[in-house]
Order: C-alpha cells, then structure tokens, then sequence
C-alpha cells in the first residue's frame, strides 16, 4: 500500500496536497502555499475535494518528510518530461518544482450525486506523484473505453471524452451508476479499483 | 504458543494457537473467530489502572479516535487440546510485534493497541495532552512487563530511529519508546499559517529512542466518508 | 464467458469477457469500466414490489444491472464499493451470504432475501441473503477472506460470516464470561456441522461506529 517517503538535499523544495504531511525532519521547513492562483480566496475544497492549497517543503539541511495520500491505495510517479497529464480531483498528491498544476473544470456537473469532474492539468519537466483509492490500473485507451467517473485517475490529453449517464434518464438514476466518462481515442489511462461513494453505498444499510 | 501475523499486509490479521494452561489477552472486539474450546473473559480497564470489578464504578478509557470505552478479553484454554484464535484490528492497514524486554517501555494510542501476550502489562491512565485549541487531543498506553505487543494501524507501519528530534502529525502516531519525550506544537509558525499548512497538531519527539507511524490519516478518511452517509 | 479476478489480495475487482451475447448480472453500481458493444439494462429483477422489498430487508441493491455483449464480444469490469477481495464460485444449489456481499452472478442464480430460516435472527441489520440456482456466483468481503471448511463447530464474531454452506447450523453464543454490563458487542456465532464457511477480516459495523460521530447531523 503506497505512501511517499522523500529524502531532500540541502535546499530542495518540494510540494504536496496541503494537510499530507505525515512526519518531518526537523530541518525540513513546511509552508503553505496556494495552487494556481483559481478562485482566490473562495473557501478551502474545490467541488469534487481537491483542497486548494499545498504545502511547500524547503530542506535546510538533508532531511525526510513522509506525505500521506488520502486513501489506501498504490502512489505512482510520473516523470513528466515536458508532456502533460490530467488528474482528477483527490487524486494528485504531490509534485517536484519545474511542474505547473493548473485546475480545470472537466465536465457536467451531476445533478443527483453533487460530484463534477474537476481535473488538474500537470504538465512541464519535473515529476508528478499521484494515487489511487484501491488498486491500480493502467492501460492503453486504442478506440473507446467507458468508464465510471469515480474510477479515473488520470489519463493523457491524447484522449477525449464525453460525460453523461449510463444511458436515459431511468438509468442515471435508478443504474447505481453515478456518472460515466465515455473516452475516445488513443492514450494512456490510470483506473483505480475503489471509489469512497461506492464504499458509502455499500455501508449505508449499516448506518442506523 | 504461536503468533502467526498475515502475509497481506492490508487487511492484516493474526492468528494465535494456544497450548492448554497457555493465556494471551486482546482488546475485546477484535476477536473475530475461535476454536470451540477457547475460553474468552472480558472485563474493563478502569482509569485507575486496576482490572474492573462487576458492581464497581467503572469507566473505560477513551481511545483516541471513537471515543469508545477500552475493554480486554483474555484467552485461556478449556480442555487439553490447543486451540486457535483470530485476531483482527478494526481498520484497514497493517499489525506490527514490538517484544518488550522487560526493561524498555512503550507508549501506544489508544487505538492501536490490538492484543498482547498475558505478561504485558497495561497501563491505561492518562498519558497525553488534551483541549488544544482545535479540540484534538491525544492519548497513550503504557505498555511494560516482558512479552510480545501486537499493534495495529490505518495503512503502512514504519519504524523510526530518533536520535535527537522528530516530527509526526498526530494523526499517524502509533506508538513511541520510553527515552523521548513529546510535545503539542505546530509547524508553519503562527496559528493562522498552520491552518492553511493543513496541518493540525503535530507531537515533536526530542530524545533517543523509536516512534512507530501509520502512512494514513484515519480521521482524515472519515472526514471523507461521513459526509455521504445518511443524517443521524 | 471468462471471468479474472484481479489485484488479490486487497481490493480486488472482477474482469468478465463476454461472447456475443452473453451476459453478467451485477449489483448496480458495481460497474466500473467496461469496453465494446456493451447493452447495459437496469431492471428490478421480479418486478417493483419484489426489488423494493428485496432492499429493504436484505440491503441488497434494489435495481440489478444485467449486462449484454450486443453484437459483439466485450469485457466488463465490475468492483464491490466494500475494500477487500473476491470469491468466485461455482454454486449448483444454494448459499447463505452477508447483505452487501453480493457482487455479481450468471443469470440462472437467483437471490432471495425472504427466505424465513433467518427472520430477525442477525442484529444490527445484519441480513442474510439466500442465493440459489446453477451458475457464476461472485462475492466480496469487506478485509480478507479465509474459507473455513467446519466439521464440528467453529466460533466467529457476529459480522464476520460472509457466506455459508446451508448444510451449517448455527446458533448466537456469548463470550463465557462477561464481567462488564457495559460491553454488549460481542455476539458469537457457532457454527455446527460440516460444510464451507467463509470469514472475512473486518466488518462494516466497525467502520460505522468509527464513521458516526462524522456523518451529517440532521438538524430539525
């Protein structure tokens, strides 16, 4: 089960999803800092979870800091290289310096579940650390892959996609199925195994 | 006696096999299967420390995170054949042994303990810091005695060696050796940037010694989950 | 059909490849992604007073999605909301299990949530679904899963039980001796006679009285 662990150098920086931090060297200094500079100011979540705001580690001298992600699950690293990724809202966990995070609406807005589809677009030379709730699936996209939105982690911008439900109005409602993104094209796609609404339906018969 | 901990390490679980006259001891809800001749006894840890009596004044001690009270089975053999027992904590994550020499102490939350051989002793009086400004607190078992602990967390267990100073977020504290010290602090400087930091009350551990840490916020997930559940 | 379960041992998700006109039925919401000429179809499975009932008493999901491979071959993948992994079987006859375990079957296995032999039995709402019929079971656990084969009598904690040959009896027992009023949690469970049991490692009722104090507070 995935969690980062990252050894600075002296004067290093380093960035993660603001509250993550799970342990510290002393010599590791913690900053808050606010992603992109979208809806300044307007409360602390996005519609969708992702906070607002990072953290920014500074190594004084050589120190660890231990970053949790929100749900157990795999971190994967992604070395961008100059190219660029979307992550979906509560999947992006931390990232390295020369990389732009910028937060972009992704889609409909669902009327029943309240979940929209925010996204983050990663991009640059630098390395972009994310995770999943569950396990990890990756694979290549060649045509067409449907898939539940609370499934997508990431996928390349090579993809387009369309969102809606599962088919007419009686199958959005009644299929289970929140909202499906219906990918088109040729690229890599990231799925994880889980998803904390369809933890919450299945423990919501428990819940007095 | 046998102390078998699960390969998998996400959903982990123990197995014990106890030989007749053996004896091992568990907080109260983690048994979760047994051989028909196991004998199970559950009584109360008072705050006093003392083992409960039925028709005393009894109060549990308040674990960290459910507040509920702190109740302990312990185990021992019926007839003359061994008998197993299943031991599971209550979050997802993982169990890690810490034997306890009879010299060092630990320190555990409330949480974590899972179970522990019958000459552990517990120590469950008030060891923490409480009412901070954002109403956390925090609180510890004693664990002394010589025998095997078994700890449980939410995620991963990882083991630090302190040698001078060490910072861990409250809510992936899982248990620290006798020889460090702690304090209630937070980083970031004044209130108002740790708030935006994210983070609440971190504990700095200054001394020598080992603080064990769970890879995941559990309040963080309920703070997640509760949300989509139905009122109450 | 093929059918993979992935990822054991935590968090495990079921892969089902379907020939042209095959299908897999799933407890809604069970979908995860899928690929090809893929006919979802949401239907209450007897009818509206039988689905409703059927969620009121056994918390099994109301509506049950079936699946079709419509013109062609495609693959579903489907994944439990419980963290834990999966038990494919093959059942040719009948089997007790858990509310909320159920994932997904082939369409000649039938579920029953009115079945009389467990009337008020469980507590804490815990029901018991009783599936029967000739086909692919799937179900999951909440934590891991350990099939226990019983010949003589086995104890577990109330909640663990996912699934149950009918061939075990069981009856509710308690700790010996319980010097606490205050801990009424551990309700045992005996199981007598000879057949499969399988125990998972966590139950849902731990993570609701952890999540409790969490959920929204209704305000009048």
């Amino acid at each position: 089960m995935g969690h980062l662990v990252v050894q600075l150098a002296p004067g290093e920086k380093f960035y993660s999803e603001g509250g993550a931090m799970s342990f510290l060297d002393p010599s590791v200094e913690i900053q808050p800092r606010l992603l992109g500079g979208f809806l300044k100011g307007i409360g602390r979540k996005l519609f969708g979870g992702e906070s607002l705001f990072l953290s920014e580690y500074t190594a004084t001298r050589a120190g660890k800091v231990g970053i949790a992600p929100g749900h157990l699950g795999a971190v994967e690293e992604c070395d961008l290289k100059g190219n660029t990724i979307m992550l979906t809202s509560g999947s992006y966990l931390a990232h390295t310096k020369a990389v732009n995070l910028s937060v972009r609406f992704g889609g409909l807005r669902s009327f029943f579940s309240g979940e929209g589809v925010c996204l983050i677009e990663c991009s640059g030379v630098g390395k972009v650390f994310f995770n999943t709730y569950g396990a990890m699936v990756c694979r290549e996209v060649r045509g067409a892959l449907t898939v539940d939105t609370g499934h997508v982690v990431a996928f390349e911008p090579t993809l387009d996609y369309t969102i809606g439900g599962m088919g007419g109005i009686k199958q959005t409602l009644f299929s289970g199925e929140g909202l499906v993104m219906k990918f088109r094209g040729n690229g890599k796609i990231w799925l994880q195994s889980r998803t904390v609404g369809a933890l919450a339906g299945w423990l919501r018969p428990y819940c007095r | 006696m046998n102390i078998t901990i699960s390969a998998d390490n996400t959903f982990a679980s123990v197995h014990v096999e106890l030989q007749p006259g053996e004896t091992f001891q568990s907080e109260s809800s983690a048994m979760y299967f047994a051989t028909s001749n196991v004998n199970i006894d559950v009584s109360t840890y008072s705050k006093s420390g003392k083992q409960g009596k039925s028709g005393g004044i009894m109060k549990g001690v308040k674990r960290l995170f459910a507040g509920e009270s702190f109740f302990l089975s312990k185990y021992s053999i019926l007839d003359d054949q061994p008998g197993m027992l299943g031991i599971a904590p209550e979050y997802q994550g993982a169990i890690e042994k810490i034997e306890l020499d009879g010299q060092t102490e630990w320190y555990c939350t409330g949480g974590s303990f899972l179970a522990a051989t019958s000459d552990v002793a517990l120590d469950t009086r008030f060891q923490g810091i409480k009412g901070f400004f954002t109403g956390e607190s925090i609180s510890f078992l004693k664990l002394g005695g010589h025998g095997t602990v078994l700890i449980e967390a939410y995620g991963q267990i990882e083991r630090h060696e302190v040698q001078d100073e060490f910072i861990v977020d409250t809510g992936h504290v899982v248990a620290y050796s006798e020889g460090l010290e702690y304090s209630a602090t937070k980083v970031a400087g004044g209130w108002f940037k740790s708030w935006l930091a994210g983070e609440g009350i971190v504990l700095r551990f200054r001394g020598t010694g080992y603080v064990y840490t769970q890879s995941h916020n559990y309040v963080g997930f309920l703070r997640t989950l509760g949300p989509m559940l139905p009122s109450r | 059909m093929e059918y993979q379960i992935q990822a054991r041992p935590a968090f495990s998700y079921l892969d089902v490849n379907l020939n042209p006109g095959e299908q897999i039925v799933a407890e809604s919401g069970a979908m995860a992604w899928m690929e090809g000429p893929i006919a979802t179809k949401t239907s209450t499975r007897g009818g509206v007073m039988g689905g409703l009932k059927r969620k009121l008493l056994s918390g099994e999901s109301f509506f049950q999605n079936t699946y079709t491979a419509e013109g062609g071959a495609g693959t579903v993948t489907l994944a439990p909301g419980a963290a834990g992994d999966l038990v494919a079987t093959e059942l040719h006859g009948a089997l007790n299990m858990q509310k909320g375990a159920y994932l997904a079957s082939t369409t000649g296995v039938k579920c029953d949530s009115k079945w009389s032999g467990f009337k008020g039995f469980f507590n804490e709402g815990l029901f018991i679904l009783r599936v029967e019929g000739d086909g692919m079971l799937f179900f999951g656990s909440y934590g891991a899963i350990e099939e226990v084969q019983v010949d003589g009598t086995f104890v577990v904690d109330n909640g663990f039980a996912v699934a149950w040959d009918p061939t075990l009896d069981f009856r509710l027992t308690k700790a010996r001796k319980i010097r606490s009023f205050l801990f009424s949690d551990q309700i045992l469970c005996e199981y007598s006679g000879t057949g499969r049991l399988w125990i998972q490692t966590r139950t849902a009722h731990q993570l609701a009285s952890a999540v409790y104090p969490y959920r929204p507070v209704d305000s009048d």
